[in-house]
């Protein structure tokens, strides 16, 4: 029996490594993207496809033009989260792409979700650029860093990096960026709730919070 | 006399061999632990690992980090399983597993000198970046 004890050690060894390795593997990869109804899609309206979160039908609409390496951008998904908890099936939100010159990997971003998007995704990959925004903004080699994120959303990485450079993705930012400009924005964050400007120093949760029960109370008055 | 009391030095030899062949295995056993665990995070994509910290992903992103497109941690796993599976069979008074896991430590020590360089090296590339921006 002893002579074949280290063999049964190795084993169970080799086989606990390789099974808490599958393991780990399927509780760290996110699940591949299931199929959505209002609240987490990107909408067909007109010919475009608009990147909405929340009911359709809601009476508050909350329109972001954004950059995805623009820090106050970041604190600000990190308000619209809550902003989307409190108001729920009331609100809508839309996200614009609106990336600025001075920032290097803005545009990269941006196509970088719009890759995500054609992939059914681009939600998860929208809030990962903000959430890792301190990371991939100091990276050297950002391409990778965007690629690793594919990745670990569970999106197809080859087709990923193809469809990043696509002449879809490519029109799609600038098509925000001109429907951006066309109506006056020059900075991000730049919020419009039912297609009325928020003045730059009122985007803070208590101001966006006192607008969008101003824009509930208009739309719900008789 | 002299007979009994060189068995008794070479029973205490082989006991100690044995002790210390167990302890090595515990560690190749931590160490494989790790590198499966660093496998699966390369695998996912995963960044969390880094705890936010750029310097750390400077060295994950670099060109060192993967070999042949395969993730070193890859290589990690192999080499302490390696060296597990032979510190258990050198414990088992196996002759050729001692020899082999001599050569496994070797390996596993060239390795860890290297993966010392390598940060050293990425991070003295990016301060330089930093301090002569081009």
């Amino acid at each position: 029996m002893k002579r074949y004890l280290p063999f049964v050690i190795v084993g169970a060894v080799a086989l606990i490594t390789v099974g808490s390795g599958v393991a780990l593997y399927r509780a760290k990869r996110t699940p591949p993207p299931a199929p959505k109804k209002n609240s987490m899609a990107t909408v067909a309206e007109g010919n475009q496809g608009l990147h909405a979160r929340g009911n359709a039908k809601a009476t508050v609409t909350l329109e972001e033009f954004g950059d995805f390496q623009c820090p106050p951008c970041a604190t600000m998904a990190g308000m619209l989260k809550g902003i989307e908890e409190k108001y729920g099936a009331r609100l809508r939100l839309l996200f614009h792409h609106f990336p600025l010159a001075i920032h290097v990997h803005a545009r990269e971003a941006a196509l970088a979700s719009e890759a995500a998007y054609l992939q059914g995704r681009f939600w998860e990959m929208h809030d990962l650029l903000y959430q890792e925004q301190l990371i991939w903004t100091k990276a050297p080699d950002v391409p990778a860093l965007f690629n690793s994120y594919a990745a670990r959303i569970g999106l197809d990485v080859e087709r990923f990096k193809k469809d990043m450079q696509s002449p879809e993705a490519k029109g799609r930012v600038a098509a925000d960026q001109k429907r951006g400009t066309a109506r006056g924005v020059t900075s991000t964050p730049t919020i419009f709730i039912n297609d009325v400007v928020v003045p730059a120093t009122s985007l803070n949760p208590t101001d966006l919070h006192a607008a969008i029960d101003a824009a509930l109370k208009e739309k719900t008055a008789p | 006399m002299k007979n009994k009391k060189e068995r008794s030095g070479g029973a205490a030899r082989a006991r100690a061999g044995v002790v210390l062949y167990s302890v090595a295995a515990l560690f190749a056993a931590a160490g494989l632990a790790d590198a499966t665990y660093l496998t699966v995070i390369a695998l996912t994509g995963e960044t969390v690992a880094c705890g936010g910290s750029a310097a750390c992903h400077e060295v994950l992103g670099s060109s060192y980090a993967r070999v042949a497109g395969i993730p070193v941690a890859v290589f990690g796993v192999a080499g302490y399983f390696s060296a597990f599976s032979c510190a258990v069979f050198a414990a088992f008074n196996y002759a050729r597993a001692q020899k082999l896991f001599a050569v496994a430590v070797s390996a596993l020590f060239a390795a860890t000198l290297w993966f010392l360089y390598v940060p050293w090296q990425s991070l003295r590339a990016l301060s330089l970046r930093k301090l002569l921006p081009l």
